[in-house]
């Protein structure tokens, strides 16, 4: 499997190459001026490089056993900031550890990330209690967080502070899996006003999905300990996944006034980031026996009426029926129902993506059109939608099956007769399939279309292999046809080759005679010698030379000279060996065999 | 003479009659397949079993038809995602099988799944089987190859008006069959979500924000993987991080 995965990637890596090619083919100037508009949002995007840091307490005067927080503000992003795993504190206070948030805060034509780490502060004392500075990493680069100063007095002190806590309220109830629940994040303010807004108020939780309700953030009056306060309110949507005990959660940043204190936070766009505790809530799953058409709708609708775009159209026209459900629930993600069988209709499922919403919360209205086309003329009611939904506050499912409305079908437009298929669903998808699709394709009895794999031979490394193997076979094949091809135009070529091949056999024959002192055995194959080294010259084949053929390749003075009589020399010896009945005597041999080495390299270097 | 020839060669038809039946005898002939077996437990409606019988039958031998049957038990035993799977798989091997094919849209309208949009050279694709794609481009590249090369430069034959017709023909196919394989080659990325309600996340964590959710059944497209989460493209359109076990891809048995 991963071989077959690497060579997988064969061709993606082929084409990536072609692609590289391509594109530095095609790269512009690197000296070219931008474009006007690029260079501006190039600008724009410029994030600013300088790291500041602060730190503060909220509040900055608390009573003991009261909410404290303490906040780590650093302009970078989250994950390049590395902070100490404990942060030294007097024994008074003890911290833990709480969320990150990252919010962008624009300065001038540059924007830079502002990274908050928060830590919950457990007071055990009265006093005045100072986290010294300490240092930060970012991206490698050292920051300084300045020493931060929380007076904790007793409780009930009128010195003490209210922070801003981010609560969660839901209402009371059953819930159900699919249920859209209406979730109030709640920020209550401090008391002096100066809270002016919630930014990216949002819920977390892993089982819900979360539809944000935009324009629902709104101010009122709370009762708090006894004291009217104001708050800020901001409505999501959670839609629990699975039943059972599931975990809420909340964060927001806080728009507010700049406080003024030199001990608080004053790093330019700091909003401080809420953390809610968690919530559970208890989620069931919906309860046995719904009804025909249920498609997930939880909460309460009214009935949904059918509204066709007209009374009358033709056979083999589509008509167009809207259905409205109007109410309060998971309107957002309504689905709408299948039909069964339509006899006398043609029916386009309705698509999901085609409702819409009218309203952004729970309340309101969400349309689903169905397409409808009539096969036979006549006044014909359309089929009836089965549609229900589930009441979560009565705990049961509500029948709001769609009622049919009587259309007058006239004969078709061009005339001709339609089809009475009543199942064309899947040609009416645009699948272009003619088999309908009511039903499972029918079981095979025998196997007969095998594979030896899913995976196609393409990412097979053995198909690729032989592939190279052919490649390369045609390449020696190519190779050894021109070096064959150009044997036959050039025949001298060969002939030479096969006497260098002869020659180099003589000399090894004749040296070791020499070494064995073997005088027949060294003359035989010091004429082998000069006949092979000869024979190309003389187009001959060299065994068929004699001694004159030999000496006709020396020039007159050469032939006279030392060369020629040392050529007769050796043929007289060998003739001797092949024909007299007594041997030569090889003295006379031996003394002749410096010579004879200088004459045959001498020829080798004429010859080849 | 003759007589004696036609004795001969009866007696060798009894042998070989003998032989051949006792190789089938020796082969398992006569006994019921897991093939057969699985047929006959899904007619009695025992889908699990049935299902086991085609999922035997497939790591002894893959079939497109042991694959249409396996969906159609997993399906019967309420398992939507599986099934989308193996009918997935009986049209990877046979795109012409129409049983496939209709539980498939079967499938898709019951359980409201919507079609994976292709690009022209994977529908293209789909006109043949697989491999027939890559063999086609493999035959007429290397028949172009031996017309236009091997026979004038190896063999030494002339070029003559129909060997280079032929070429001319055999680099079209070549050319058709790429566009095919590679339809064949984006194809292998399409995987089907198996369990229902499968969260895809924004990031490839384990709590990372839920962006939605998938039904059993969806066929994806996968973009990219990271550690044990793939990728995806869905088919209406969201992008999105799906745990590995949640996702088999139809190309590539896990």
């Amino acid at each position: 499997m991963t071989t077959m995965n690497r060579h997988r990637h064969l061709p993606s890596v082929a084409a990536a190459l072609l692609l590289l090619v391509g594109v530095a083919w095609a790269a512009p100037d690197t000296d070219a001026p931008l474009d006007p508009a690029m260079q501006q949002l190039l600008k724009q995007a410029a994030v600013e490089s300088d790291v500041a840091a602060d730190a503060g307490f909220d509040p900055l005067v608390a009573a003991v056993g009261e909410p404290v927080t303490y906040r780590v503000v650093i302009t970078a992003e989250p994950e390049a900031v590395d902070l100490p795993d404990k942060i030294h504190s007097p024994p008074e206070l003890e911290l833990q550890k709480g969320g990150v948030g990252s919010s962008m805060v624009n300065q001038g034509q540059t924007s830079r990330y502002l990274a908050t780490f928060n830590y919950r502060v457990v007071t055990r004392g009265t006093g005045s209690f100072t986290i010294n500075a300490f240092t930060a990493s970012v991206d490698g680069q050292f920051v300084t967080i300045p020493a931060r100063t929380l007076t904790v007095v007793a409780p009930g002190s009128p010195a003490a502070q209210s922070p801003a806590t981010l609560q969660i309220e839901v209402s009371e109830g059953d819930f159900y899996v699919g249920q859209a629940i209406a979730v109030n994040l709640v920020v209550l303010d401090s008391g002096d006003s100066s809270l002016f807004g919630l930014v990216e108020p949002k819920a977390l939780g892993d089982a819900f999905l979360f539809d944000p309700v935009p324009g629902s953030q709104r101010r009122e009056l709370r009762e708090d300990q006894g004291r009217s306060v104001s708050a800020l309110m901001a409505k999501v949507l959670a839609i629990p996944v699975h039943e059972g005990r599931l975990t809420l959660n909340a964060q927001t940043f806080m728009e507010r006034r700049t406080p003024t204190d030199p001990q608080a936070i004053l790093l330019h766009g700091y909003r401080p980031f809420l953390e809610s505790a968690p919530m559970g809530i208890t989620v069931r799953h919906l309860p046995e026996g719904a009804l025909p058409g249920f498609t997930g709708l939880i909460g309460r609708f009214e009935s949904a009426l059918p509204a066709p775009a007209t009374r009358e159209v033709h056979a083999g026209d589509p008509l167009d029926l809207a259905v409205v459900v109007r109410g309060e629930g998971n309107l957002g993600r309504l689905l709408p129902p299948s039909l069964g069988p339509t006899p006398g209709w043609r029916v386009v499922p309705a698509a999901a993506n085609g409702s819409t919403a009218a309203s952004g919360g729970q309340n309101g209205s969400n349309t689903f059109h169905f397409t409808l086309i009539p096969l036979t003329p006549g006044m014909t009611p359309t089929p009836k939608i089965p549609f229900s939904y589930f009441d979560p506050q009565a705990r049961r499912y509500v029948d709001l099956t769609v009622p049919a409305t009587t259309i007058l079908v006239l004969p078709p437009a061009g005339g001709g007769v339609l089809s009475r298929d009543t199942n064309g669903l899947g040609e009416m998808a645009g699948t272009g399939a003619s088999r309908p699709a009511a039903s499972l394709g029918s079981l095979a009895r025998q196997p007969a279309h095998f594979a030896t794999s899913l995976v196609p031979v393409q990412q097979r490394a053995a198909f690729w292999r032989w592939q190279f193997f052919l490649g390369m076979l045609l390449a020696v094949a190519y190779l050894v046809s021109r070096h064959r091809r150009f044997l036959a135009a050039h025949p001298q070529v060969a002939i030479l080759a096969r006497a260098r091949r002869e020659l180099r056999r003589q000399d090894r024959r004749r040296r070791r005679a020499a070494r064995e002192q073997d005088a027949v055995a060294f003359a035989q194959a010091a004429v082998a010698s000069l006949r092979v080294v000869c024979a190309p010259h003389l187009r001959a084949n060299a065994p068929a030379l004699v001694c004159e053929d030999v000496l006709r390749l020396f020039s007159a003075p050469e032939r006279e000279g030392p060369t020629g009589n040392l050529v007769r020399q050796l043929f007289l010896f060998a003739d001797e060996i092949a024909f007299k009945e007594k041997a030569p005597n090889p003295k006379t041999l031996w003394p002749l065999q410096p010579e004879l080495e200088k004459l045959l390299a001498d020829l080798r270097r004429r010859s080849c | 003479m003759l007589i004696r020839l036609i004795q001969f060669n009866r007696s060798a038809a009894r042998w070989l009659a003998c032989a051949l039946w006792l190789a089938l005898v020796d082969s398992g002939c006569g006994e019921t397949t897991t093939f057969e077996k699985g047929v006959a437990a899904y007619q009695a409606q025992d889908f699990p079993a049935a299902a086991k019988y085609f999922g035997d039958e497939l790591k002894r031998i893959a079939s497109a038809e042991a694959w249409r049957n396996l969906g159609n038990a997993e399906w019967q035993g309420g398992h939507p995602g599986p099934a989308v799977l193996a009918w997935e798989r009986a049209r990877w091997i046979n795109p012409s099988d129409a049983e496939a094919a209709a539980s498939l849209r079967y499938a898709r309208q019951s359980a409201q799944l919507a079609e994976l949009p292709l690009s022209w050279w994977e529908n293209y694709s789909i006109w043949l089987s697989v491999n027939t794609w890559t063999w086609l481009a493999t035959a007429s590249f290397w028949l172009t190859v031996a017309l236009v090369f091997v026979l004038p430069a190896i063999l030494g034959r002339r070029r003559t008006a129909w060997t280079q017709s032929l070429a001319a023909v055999a680099f079209g196919v070549f050319l058709l069959a790429i566009a095919g394989g590679a339809g064949i080659q984006t194809r292998t990325a399409i995987g089907v979500i198996l369990s229902p309600a499968t969260p895809l996340r924004q990031t490839p964590t384990q709590h990372a924000q839920i962006l939605t959710q998938l039904a059993a059944g969806e066929l994806v497209r996968c973009r990219n993987i990271r550690g044990s989460y793939y990728f995806l493209h869905t088919s209406t359109g969201d992008w999105g991080w799906v745990e590995k076990g949640q996702l088999q891809f139809i190309a590539r048995p896990q």
